[in-house]
């Protein structure tokens, strides 16, 4: 995903190490662990999309330049990462509150 | 300072003047009229304590104490190095300082505890900074380290404090805990965790989980490669490789609470 042009990876070495959520239980918090995501508190939260026999939820944030570097990098990105180990590999644009743009994997593996 | 045991009391005795502040600011005349409780009668130190200079700057207190109470009681700073055995309320109320004691404590050590160390290299005895009863909280900061075992009723209703036992647990270890650490590595009696609120408590022995947790994931918690680290660089307590990179079930519970305090449970 780093040899990809036009896009950056903003966190830390590219990976978010849980998933996030846009807003938070606390007003001066604009994003927050996404907890149906959260493997430690996979057993108090009813919603909880994390499968049984999942212990970790990395996330990757993709800022793109344009639609085209994204689904690139998003392409590469899961080619690479589906090895041995991973479960699923799934995205969102969390209801269109990061905006108008949807990329649907399904699309991008073709 | 030194103070030196040199009768044993017959029946308990209260001496919450024995602290670094109070001695080290005092000439020994003096320090051998502090007024002590033996029993319900007032005595001088210098009754069952002799007093002597020592090169150290800390206090240092010998003697087999185990019916000596409330030593280092309302500690805010300095250090007390004891040898030998030491009766129940040690470093009750403590709000900084560092008390080490070479040998075995009696119950009720730390109570009301907010701040500083105590270090153990003995055993504990039953609620170990423990709340006391009709209190919500028990100790509210601080750091307890026993290298030995200890009885029931450790961490009862503690909340931000760090408590490590490099033995056996009793029964209900962080009954009602509020916040907090506690990490143990012996055998663990039943019923731990027990309407904690917050808080954490790691466990290397596979203990009975109760009903009321729920299972979450194995993971490794980073923070607990340092708690491990400081162990390894100052106690005696053995600690494998494997367990300080091991990974731990997750439990989180008590339901029947707040339902936010986690379980660690080593996984062989």
């Amino acid at each position: 995903m780093k040899r990809v042009e036009n896009v950056i990876m903003p966190f830390p070495k590219g990976v978010v190490r849980s998933g996030s959520k846009v807003g938070s239980k606390y007003k001066a918090l604009v994003a927050s662990t996404n907890h149906i995501y959260c493997p430690t508190i996979k057993g108090v939260v009813k919603d909880s999309a994390v499968p049984e026999n999942v212990n970790a939820c990395y996330e990757i944030v993709v800022d793109g330049a344009d639609e085209k570097a994204v689904a690139e990098a998003m392409s590469v990105g899961m080619q690479a990462a589906a090895k041995d180990g991973v479960t699923q590999i799934t995205a969102g644009n969390f209801g269109g509150k990061l905006g108008k743009y949807k990329f649907f994997l399904k699309d991008l593996v073709k | 300072m030194k103070l030196k045991l040199h009768t044993q009391p017959e029946v308990p005795t209260e001496a919450e003047s024995i602290t670094p502040a109070i001695i080290n600011s005092l000439k020994i005349k003096e320090i051998e009229k502090i007024k002590i409780y033996h029993g319900n009668r007032e005595v001088h130190l210098a009754d069952f304590f002799s007093v002597s200079n020592s090169k150290s700057t800390s206090l240092e207190v010998e003697g087999d104490m185990h019916q000596i109470k409330y030593l280092g009681a309302n500690m805010a700073d300095g250090e007390m190095h004891i040898e030998g055995d030491v009766g129940p309320h040690l470093g009750s109320a403590m709000s900084g300082g560092f008390i080490k004691v070479n040998g075995s404590t009696g119950d009720w050590i730390a109570p009301e505890m907010s701040g500083g160390r105590i270090h153990i290299t003995g055993n504990g005895g039953h609620c170990i900074a423990c709340a006391y009863r009709g209190a919500s909280k028990g100790v509210s900061g601080g750091e307890i380290i026993i290298e030995g075992n200890v009885k029931n009723e450790l961490g009862h209703g503690m909340a931000n404090a760090t408590i490590v036992v490099g033995g056996k647990c009793g029964d209900f270890t962080g009954v009602n805990m509020n916040s907090g650490t506690i990490l143990t590595f012996g055998e663990m009696g039943i019923r731990t965790g027990a309407g904690m609120k917050r808080g954490t408590i790691i466990c290397k022995d596979n203990i009975e989980i109760l009903p009321t947790f729920s299972y979450d994931c194995l993971y490794s918690p980073v923070y607990l490669k340092l708690l491990l680290k400081y162990l390894i660089d100052n106690t005696e307590i053995k600690i494998d490789k494997e367990f300080a990179e091991g990974l731990f079930h997750r439990w989180s519970g008590d339901a029947i609470e707040m339902n936010r305090g986690e379980l660690l449970v080593y996984s062989v």
